[in-house]
């Protein structure tokens, strides 16, 4: 297999590379990429990293398919690059890449926060620029290597602009408030799914009664803890949780479920409670509905639809937004 | 045999006792401090008995949290040691645990699917008993149409059935949504009785004592079976009937048990095995020790998975967790034969 595969790489042309151009990726490697980036092919979590692509204004240059799961949770993948629906997946259902795929895809560029992946690619001759994003705000850096490696430095210091502009504004706006307990809730199997969320509540004027300082992704804990904590506002991420809430003979009569303060995260390129580009607008939202009184003057769909336009560089209808606002999957 | 056996009845007395204390205990058990007195006071009141004096908080913890768990651990226990037990004398094996016939992994089956339809939680349930009932009416079938009587065929069938449907888990564990479902498959595989509630668990209830009543009224014949299939014909045991009622029996407590909390190893196989190390082999007592003991170790078991912390350790964890080098203890302290 390795041989043909071998052979398959040698049969390819192989991506002209202009002279001198490097980019130092987020594992520090130096990476050499042509001079105009047409191909991107984007490996691991994809709503991820197309997001940040799409804040380049570079959606049209993804090659890459979601996989079959993920076309209906995330539509506006389709709206904001929409090559992708045609476009085939180019990762195995274990996460892994599909080389041969990729090869036969020529791409410029893969983007990956995989570390396997690219020893993987970078040994058959793949351009590949690793990003990481572990604590909350490498956001950034990820922008900021981006800009490097579509050559846009300016464009990646917009967003990174518009990041802080957005955080300040939201925390002057709640400052001294009164913090609600927040619980992000995966309700079926008790877990706090994303370990991102533990920045964004607090930076919303939230108090999440997850955060214990822990390391990992996801945590679980007893229904007996979630009556314990009792918390006023209850985050999920699918219409379809609400409904289970509402049904469960306990989870219905928490505080949060009683005062109707179950609420579903919205969902644009990706679900905003995970890492995505669109952050500084889950900050903005949650703000929104946790400190309702401090908000008022902030529409939230004027902003959404500001930022899909000048970050992403792409106009939604007013429905559009009102169905990322919903968070309908 | 009244003589014989009366050691044995004073332990299954003290046993039930021993149960009847962890039951009230675990009512203590959670990270939502409630004072005993409270706990008793709030199980009065619902008899009218005593006036409520605590928040509606403290009532849905001990009546819909901690109380629908006490009761499934319990059921669950006592199904899955019940039904080890009668397996074990069936096939004569000590090494026989519930899940041989692929009763466990046509539920799994069972479960995953109904996730992956995006089923509620009693059709999932629904579901994993079904397909585990289903999958051991193809292991009786294939072992049948191999040879009618051999119990050896029937394990290998077992084998081959499970192996099928572990495969069909595992597809639907491709298929599924890593968001949502996979996490959910996963979280159910695992065991855990999380999302015990008094719906489910009534559904599992009627086939297990309906099946365990079964059970009861066999034990002397199924005891008889124990010693050899000639030697039970000799004493008037129509053998083809006690064989097939017994599996029907314990394949419904198992499927009814397993789809009601998921997989959770270990209590059929070992419980039997305490079981007999200290009452002997007598399936009259061995089926209410076996119940007893199953009952109290799966609620001692969950008592520590809603102990440990804020964080849940799922049930099927901790019970291969302790149960399987307990089990090494006990072979390794009885190198008797035990039939």
């Amino acid at each position: 297999m390795l041989t043909r595969r071998a052979a398959l790489a040698a049969l390819l042309p192989v991506p002209a590379v202009a002279q001198g151009r490097t980019v130092t990726d987020m594992a520090g490697r130096r990476v050499a990429l042509p001079a105009r980036i047409g191909r991107v092919v984007t490996l691991g979590s994809l709503p991820v990293l197309n997001s940040f692509v799409y804040a380049m204004g570079e959606g049209a240059t993804i090659v890459n398919g979601l996989a079959d799961f993920a076309r209906p949770h995330w539509k506006f993948q389709g709206v904001f690059a929409p090559q992708l629906a045609a476009a085939p997946p180019m990762q195995l259902p274990t996460r892994e890449p599909n080389v041969e795929a990729i090869l036969l895809a020529r791409p410029d560029v893969v983007l990956t926060m995989h570390r396997e992946s690219v020893e993987l690619l970078a040994k058959r001759g793949i351009a590949v620029v690793f990003l990481a994003w572990r604590r909350p705000e490498e956001v950034k850096a990820c922008m900021a290597v981006l800009g490097e490696v579509f050559a846009n430095p300016a464009r990646a210091a917009a967003y990174t602009d518009y990041f802080d502009r957005t955080i300040a504004r939201v925390a002057r706006a709640v400052a001294g408030a009164p913090r609600p307990r927040v619980l992000y809730l995966q309700p079926d199997t008790l877990t706090q799914p994303r370990l991102i969320a533990e920045w964004w509540i607090p930076a919303a004027g939230g108090a999440s009664v997850t955060d214990d300082g822990r390391s990992s992704e996801s945590r679980s804990f007893t229904l007996e803890q979630v009556v314990l904590w009792d918390p006023d506002i209850l985050i999920v991420t699918d219409p379809r949780d609400v409904a289970f809430v509402q049904r469960h003979t306990v989870l219905a009569r928490l505080r949060a479920a009683r005062a109707g303060r179950v609420l579903v995260v919205p969902v644009g390129a990706h679900t905003w409670s995970n890492r995505t580009a669109e952050q500084p607008l889950t900050v903005l939202w949650a703000a929104s509905v946790f400190h309702p009184e401090r908000m008022r003057g902030i529409d939230l769909a004027a902003e959404t639809a500001a930022f899909y336009r000048d970050i992403f560089g792409h106009a939604l209808s007013d429905a559009q937004v009102a169905e990322i606002l919903s968070g309908t999957m | 045999m009244n003589a014989s056996l009366s050691s044995p009845r004073l332990l299954l007395g003290a046993s039930a006792l021993g149960v009847l204390g962890l039951f009230l205990l675990s009512f203590l058990v959670g990270p939502y401090p409630i004072p005993p007195a409270t706990v008793l006071r709030v199980f009065l009141a619902q008899l009218s008995l005593a006036e409520r004096g605590w928040s509606e908080a403290v009532e849905m913890v001990v009546l819909d949290v901690r109380a629908p768990r006490i009761a499934a651990a319990l059921l669950v226990g006592a199904a899955l040691a019940c039904a080890g037990a009668a397996y074990q004398n069936l096939f004569r094996n000590p090494l026989v645990s519930p899940g041989v016939l692929g009763v466990s992994s046509g539920a799994g089956f069972g479960a995953a699917l109904g996730i992956l339809l995006g089923l509620p939680g009693a059709a999932v349930q629904g579901m994993a008993f079904a397909l585990g009932l289903v999958a051991v009416g193809l292991t009786v079938w294939l072992g049948r149409s191999f040879d009618r009587h051999a119990t050896l065929v029937l394990v290998v069938a077992g084998l081959v059935v499970s192996a099928f449907f572990q495969a069909l888990v595992s597809l639907t564990k491709i298929v599924a949504d890593p968001l949502n479902q996979l996490p959910s498959i996963t979280f159910w595989l695992l065991g855990g009785l999380t999302r015990t509630t008094p719906a489910t668990l009534l559904g599992a209830l009627v086939p297990i004592a309906a099946a365990g009543l079964v059970l009861h009224a066999l034990r002397w014949q199924v005891h008889a079976l124990a010693a050899g299939e000639d030697e039970a014909r000799a004493l008037g045991v129509n053998v083809r009937r006690v064989r097939i009622v017994l599996i029907v029996a314990a394949t419904l407590m198992t499927a009814a048990a397993t789809s009601l909390c998921g997989i959770v190893g270990w209590v059929g196989l070992l419980i039997p095995h305490i079981v007999r190390m200290l009452v002997g082999p007598c399936f009259a007592i061995v089926l209410p020790m076996s119940a007893l003991l199953g009952g109290g170790f799966l609620l001692g078991m969950d008592n520590l998975a809603r102990m440990a912390g804020t964080v849940e350790v799922p049930l099927g964890i901790l019970t291969s967790l302790i149960g399987a080098p307990f089990f090494a203890l006990v072979l390794a302290r009885t190198r008797r034969q035990w039939f």
